[in-house]
């Protein structure tokens, strides 16, 4: 199954189980019993994300040894 | 087959990350050989342990370590010529050790996984650079891998195998966990543009080869909880807004 990126990332968002439950059931029920794949797309959007993050983890560290 | 993206990085490997256990494998010529190398790799080591950690400070130690490190990877490759499936064993043997003492080592799971991908994606790698023939490797041009030394991939994979290096020198004397988890972490976001790098060559080297489906399900769902401990509200609007709008 190909999950589009609005589902990977709301899945591991903080109470993700509260806010959108029948979305969690549904991930959680799909990587126990299938077989689950994402998108060169959406491959390339996390990681634009995760770069993001570690840029501003480096900001905030030269920040605080500034 | 990413060769030219594999050679380089294998001619520069030093295979074990520990350089006791390594120079304990050495025969006592080569060992006198390039027994200049120890002193030189521990003062660059020791400045990745003491002075504060940025990517500069990496840079430098990693110019420092050039040339030694080059040294000891020709040691390596001689010995892998004479005795390639005994090194093999004793060197995936060597680097589960250092695992085992990095992770009792580290102070939380997060860290733990971190350093679990590192290893594995090392060990995938080394594994691939044990398939290429080692008169093969002896044959790459020095002349050529020091003109490689401004190639981004190798400078990617010497950052993370020195920032390794370090974090395994750390464990070893004791230093602030802290201080190792920072190094791990270095190393695996050096690994990770390295893997990236290369993949652009053709190469894919996996970090968990040999997981089942249930141990990668299981997995699945422990860093899904993990990001939710970690990334804040502010963190998660940042990954959205990083999502394509309009791919025309």
């Amino acid at each position: 199954m190909l999950l589009d990126t609005n589902v990977v990332s709301a899945f591991p968002k903080p109470d993700a189980e509260k806010r959108s439950p029948s979305l969690f059931a549904f991930v959680t029920e799909a990587i126990v019993v299938q077989s689950l794949t994402i998108s060169s797309v959406t491959e390339f959007e996390l990681r634009r994300g995760v770069e993001e993050l570690v840029l501003r983890g480096k900001d905030r560290s030269a920040w605080s040894r500034s | 087959m990413g060769f030219p993206a594999l050679a380089s990085p294998a001619a520069e490997a030093v295979f074990v990350l520990d350089l006791d256990t390594l120079f304990r494998r050495l025969p006592a010529l080569t060992k006198a050989q390039v027994a200049w190398t120890k002193p030189r790799i521990d003062v660059g080591l020791k400045r990745l342990l003491s002075e504060p950690i940025d990517d500069t400070l990496l840079d430098d130690v990693v110019r420092e370590l050039s040339e030694p490190v080059r040294a000891l990877s020709r040691a390596v490759i001689e010995l892998l010529i004479s005795n390639r499936e005994e090194f093999r064993t004793l060197g995936m043997d060597d680097l589960r050790r250092e695992q085992d003492r990095l992770q009792a080592f580290l102070p939380d799971g997060d860290s733990r996984d971190t350093l679990a991908w590192v290893l594995g994606f090392l060990r995938s790698f080394f594994g691939l650079c044990l398939a290429i023939q080692p008169d093969q490797l002896a044959t790459l041009d020095a002349e050529q891998i020091v003109q490689d030394s401004n190639n981004r991939e190798l400078g990617l994979f010497m950052r993370a195998q020195v920032a390794l290096m370090a974090a395994v020198e750390a464990a070893r004397v004791g230093a602030q966990p802290d201080r190792c988890v920072r190094l791990i972490d270095s190393a695996f976001l050096n690994f990770m543009a390295f893997r990236t790098a290369i993949r652009s060559h053709g190469l894919w080297v996996s970090p968990f080869p040999n997981e089942t489906s249930d141990e990668r399900r299981e997995s699945l769902l422990r860093y899904a909880a993990r990001l939710r401990e970690t990334l804040t509200d502010q963190d998660w609007q940042a990954q959205d807004a990083a999502r394509v709008g309009d791919l025309r």
